[in-house]
């Protein structure tokens, strides 16, 4: 390895703390205002992902994730509010104007959903709706980009890629269609991936091939990833660092591996012991009581004060901030010290 | 590709033959047949005059025997006379025909693509300003009655200000092509106004719909503009439930531009199948209505081999 | 104990080619073959495998929703089958169902309490009082409020919801539910408080359960025993510490190697390469030949029968190499 480049080569195996990141959240809030007080569905959340680096996003459904996805490229229903600081290597975006988000959306900061069957074009065929990113963005002519369409669709591994990309998305399964979105988003080579459950709607066995392919994917292009998912197994399998969202704020930030070993924020806990596990045999699960609330924005106090068991009448009076407790470690509760 | 036509075109004889039995049946049914109305037409006829006439014409032997023995000839291509004009049924229908084709083709072209483009352009803002009155205008034209309609459009146009023949189907030998087609103008906008409106609400709603569809937001989330958007990834989606609904529209403009026709004094198809009904003209009503069926039938066939061509789900095979 | 459901030889097969005037091949998916299994009083099953594998068809059938399959359905002994239709549908109470998705399975134009109350009209179950008392009895066995009742689907979450499909399930008092992916629609911390419902009403009411999940996880904490289906066939039965602890068969190796785990971090995962092949062209032999790490000549040729294994009588495994491929 070459030694000149100063802030890789002593910092292998460190944290890298001294890498730039590619994309920074700052402050990130979208409010879907109505004439009965509205609804704010993210709450002022900041992170910031690397070149090369994964960041998790769990939480369960109606906490804010997916919004948060669609606000990074600036998709945000348009009876939506987005406020904050969204920063992609060093250019702010949330300045951007409608006429200038196209520009870089599926060219910097690409998107894959959950459902491969819905998310492509039944009527076009999946040659073509990849060959397009490349003409958008590369002024590619038909041509060139039906062979560079064909060149990724090798990337992801789908065989005899040439005869594949003539079909139509329902011509293909479930698992070669998720890998023809990811071909699709990755055809120009963008510095940020932003995965919304990727791999929900798939098997297990495909599931995996998919986990796999994006790991080596992201090896090979050095892509920051934003994954969103419900599954914590999941996360933990392909995150370096994850955030735990509920009621659209960070409850706890913190590398895979500690979260993981030992959650912090009694909600964390709550999602990791609940999961049945193979293996070990329970006659009862541990649950948390109730559900996510559907208006969270007003709610005094911490947000999850309702279903916390350590909850007493300080949580319920005084909302916690997000604050640094350990090493690389936040949590937004008053009862960690 | 070939076996489905075949397929499609084998049910399509079947139900032809079908509504031939039916409408044949209920036709002899009828109190009353052809001699009855000679018989009283002319008071110098007696019975014995009728039963011969009745053998002569076959119309003494039960009606299955009389059914077959039409359906035998009209497969031979011999479709009868119509009593009231005394003239083969095919030479009244055929002129009839044209003329219904041209009417219902320009209305469906012009009324078709005016939907398309006012659905779409409403949709792109659901409840915007352009909506609300796209709309208002749709309802507007769905209430109508559409001989209210004619008339305003014949008074003003023909009457009024004189641009317009008020009706007829012009000259025989027409002089020029404006010439023969000034005389559909009334009718045709007559026709596209009264379908518009409801054609419209169809590609609207189908629009709206399938802009809130997931690749819609995987296209946009590429980095396509809002044009593209729209024309590339929206509207080839959304147009398959409207050619269908174009398609079934085929059909009953065909047979059912009847009020247009009168008001026009245009003798279509749907005119004559009245006339020939009221006019006890048994013959000529079956064989036109045929032809009306098949003309729907073959909408409704073109209008799936469409849906197939724009959605790759839908197999012809 | 006596099997309280035992099914044999159960094929069902669609038509392709559904209305077709002109004669000519009909191309037939054979969605389920030669399924065999029992279920004893108070046990649940588990049948798990991908999507396409024909578990839930299995499960219709078994309920009695859809064509009526080929086979022997045995329900406490008695033959389904040959019941007349009146008693068949007597019969038939006994097994009701639960399905995946608790918005489209209710109807939004019901309350809950003609939600609950229907299976009694339909199965002449009880005087009005005592359906009243009978319905309002479900509402808190499955942890419902009282004031559910006059209330309509859509007020509920999904979580609720799947306990109002439960309760309707359970309305006319059934020996058998069959679950289909009762928690694939809802959130990880609604999918425990449903598993620990089933669970309890398991232990208070000696149901049993033909769970059909893709979710491993779950079926290792619910089931007694789990079947894993392939294509249409089963593949491997065993109870359930045998199965996760030495699985046979090399897909139920696969499947569950791919199962992600929390605790194991970014990992190599041992794949099981390709994709389920069309059920219209199902592989000669082995039907797992095509994506088996362990295919040998015998697998393309020869299908390998469901039998038990000579050293573990209680686990049976369609495999050729079944004797020797202890994971």
């Amino acid at each position: 390895m070459r030694s000149d480049r100063l802030d890789e080569a002593p910092g292998q195996d460190l944290p890298r703390l001294s890498v730039p990141p590619v994309l920074e959240v700052d402050g990130l809030t979208v409010d879907f205002p109505s004439p009965h007080g509205g609804k704010r569905v993210v709450d002022g959340i900041s992170y910031s992902i690397a070149r090369g680096r994964t960041l998790g996003v769990v939480g369960e459904s109606g906490c804010g994730k997916s919004m948060t996805a669609l606000a990074l490229l600036g998709l945000v229903p348009s009876s939506g509010r987005m406020t904050g600081r969204i920063t992609l290597n060093g250019r702010s975006l949330s300045d951007l104007s409608a006429k200038d988000w196209p520009d870089v959306r599926g060219q910097r900061i690409a998107l894959v959903f959950q459902e491969p069957m819905t998310a492509l074009n039944p009527a076009m065929r999946i040659g073509d709706q990849i060959a397009e990113v490349l003409t958008i963005h590369e002024g590619l002519r038909k041509t060139e980009a039906r062979e560079r369409a064909i060149e990724q669709l090798r990337l992801v591994g789908i065989p005899s890629a040439a005869e594949r990309a003539k079909a139509y998305p329902h011509q293909l399964s479930g698992g070669m269609r998720q890998r023809a979105v990811i071909a699709m988003a990755l055809a120009c080579r963008p510095d940020v991936l932003i995965a919304d459950e990727p791999t929900t709607a798939l098997d297990v066995t495909i599931q995996a091939q998919i986990l796999e392919l994006m790991q080596q994917l992201q090896d090979e292009i050095g892509m920051a990833v934003q994954f969103i998912s419900h599954n914590l197994a999941v996360v933990s399998e392909i995150a370096d660092d994850v955030i735990v969202m509920y009621a659209g704020q960070i409850v706890e930030r913190a590398s895979s591996a500690d979260l993981f070993a030992e959650p912090l924020h009694p909600y964390t806990q709550g999602l990791i012991e609940t999961l049945p596990e193979i293996g070990r045999a329970q006659d009862e699960l541990p649950v948390i009581a109730g559900t996510v609330p559907s208006h969270y924005h007003d709610i005094p106090g911490c947000r999850f004060a309702g279903r916390c068991p350590k909850a007493d009448a300080s949580c319920r009076a005084v909302a916690p901030a997000l604050r640094p407790v350990r090493l690389g470690r936040e949590v937004a509760c008053h009862k960690v010290s | 590709m070939t076996l489905y036509l075949l397929r499609r075109l084998f049910g399509m004889a079947l139900v032809l033959l079908a509504m031939s039995f039916v409408v044949y049946g209920l036709i002899g049914l009828m109190p009353g047949d052809p001699i009855d109305l000679m018989v009283m037409s002319n008071p110098g006829m007696t019975a014995a005059d009728a039963d011969r006439l009745r053998a002569l014409h076959g119309l003494d032997q039960p009606l299955i025997i009389r059914y077959w023995r039409w359906l035998t000839a009209a497969l031979s291509g011999d479709f009868g006379f119509s009593r009231v004009y005394a003239r083969p049924t095919l030479e009244i229908i055929g002129p009839a025909l044209w003329q219904t084709t041209k009417l219902v083709s320009l209305t469906l072209v012009i009324g078709s693509l005016l939907s398309v483009l006012l659905g779409v352009a409403a949709a792109i803002r659901p409840r915007g300003k352009f909506d609300t009155i796209v709309s208002f205008f749709s309802f507007a034209g769905i209430s109508l009655p559409t001989f209210w309609l004619a008339l305003i459009l014949i008074l003003v146009f023909a009457v009024r200000l004189g641009w317009l023949p008020a009706s007829g189907m012009g000259p025989s030998d027409p002089s020029s092509l404006w010439d023969s087609l000034r005389y559909l103008v009334l009718p045709v906008s007559t026709l596209v106004i009264a379908n518009v409106g409801g054609l419209t609400r169809f590609a609207r709603s189908s629009m709206i719909e399938t802009l809130r569809m997931d690749f819609i937001r995987t296209a946009r989330a590429k980095g396509a503009r809002s044009a593209r958007v729209v024309w590339r990834h929206a509207l080839p989606n959304a147009l398959t439930s409207v050619v269908t609904i174009i398609g079934l529209n085929f059909g009953t403009l065909l047979s059912g531009a009847l009020v247009t026709e009168t008001m026009f004094a245009q003798r279509g198809l749907g005119k004559t199948i009245y006339d020939a009904v009221l006019g006890n003209d048994f013959n000529l009503a079956l064989v036109a209505l045929l032809f009306a069926t098949f003309a729907t039938l073959l909408g409704n066939l073109l209008a799936d081999l469409a849906y197939a061509w724009l959605d790759p789900r839908v197999s012809v095979t | 104990m006596p099997a309280l459901l035992s099914v044999d030889g159960l094929n069902v097969s669609f038509p392709l080619d559904s209305h077709s005037l002109l004669p000519g091949r009909r191309r037939v998916v054979h969605a389920v073959q030669d399924v065999r299994f029992e279920i004893a009083v108070g046990e649940t099953l588990a049948l798990v495998g991908e999507s396409g594998c024909g578990k839930t068809t299995v499960g219709r059938a078994i309920a009695g929703l859809g064509k009526v399959p080929k086979g022997i359905v045995r329900l406490r002994g008695e033959y389904l089958s040959d019941l007349p239709r009146a008693q068949r549908r007597a019969a038939r109470q006994a097994i009701q169902m639960v399905f995946q998705d608790p918005f489209s399975s209710l109807d939004p134009r019901m309350t809950v309490r003609q939600i609950l109350q229907e299976p009694l009209d339909i199965n002449g179950i009880g005087t009005a009082q005592e359906r009243n008392a009978r319905v309002a009895d479900l509402l808190g066995q499955v942890g419902l409020p009282a004031d559910a009742l006059e209330r309509y689907p859509h007020e509920f979450s999904g979580g609720q919801r799947q306990r109002i499909a439960i309760a309707r399930a359970l309305a006319p008092n059934p020996a058998l539910i069959v679950a289909d992916e009762p928690l694939s629609a809802l959130d990880v911390s609604i999918q425990s408080q449903t598993l620990n419902l089933l669970q309890k009403l398991k232990r208070e009411r000696g149901l049993s359960y033909l769970f059909i999940s893709h979710d491993l996880a779950s079926v290792y904490h619910l089931a007694d025993r789990v079947a894993v289906m392939y294509l249409g066939r089963l593949v491997e039965l065993a109870d359930r510490d045998t199965l996760f602890a030495s699985p046979r068969h090399p897909y139920t190796q696969g499947l569950l190697a791919a199962v992600p785990r929390i605790g194991q971090g970014r990992r190599r995962r041992t794949l099981i390469e390709g994709d389920l092949p069309s059920p219209l062209a199902l592989p000669s032999g082995c039907a797992f030949h095509p994506r088996c790490p362990l295919a040998k000549d015998i697998c393309r040729q020869k299908r390998p029968e469901m039998k038990p294994l000579a050293s573990s009588p209680a686990q049976s495994v369609a495999c050729h190499f079944a004797e020797e491929s202890a994971a």
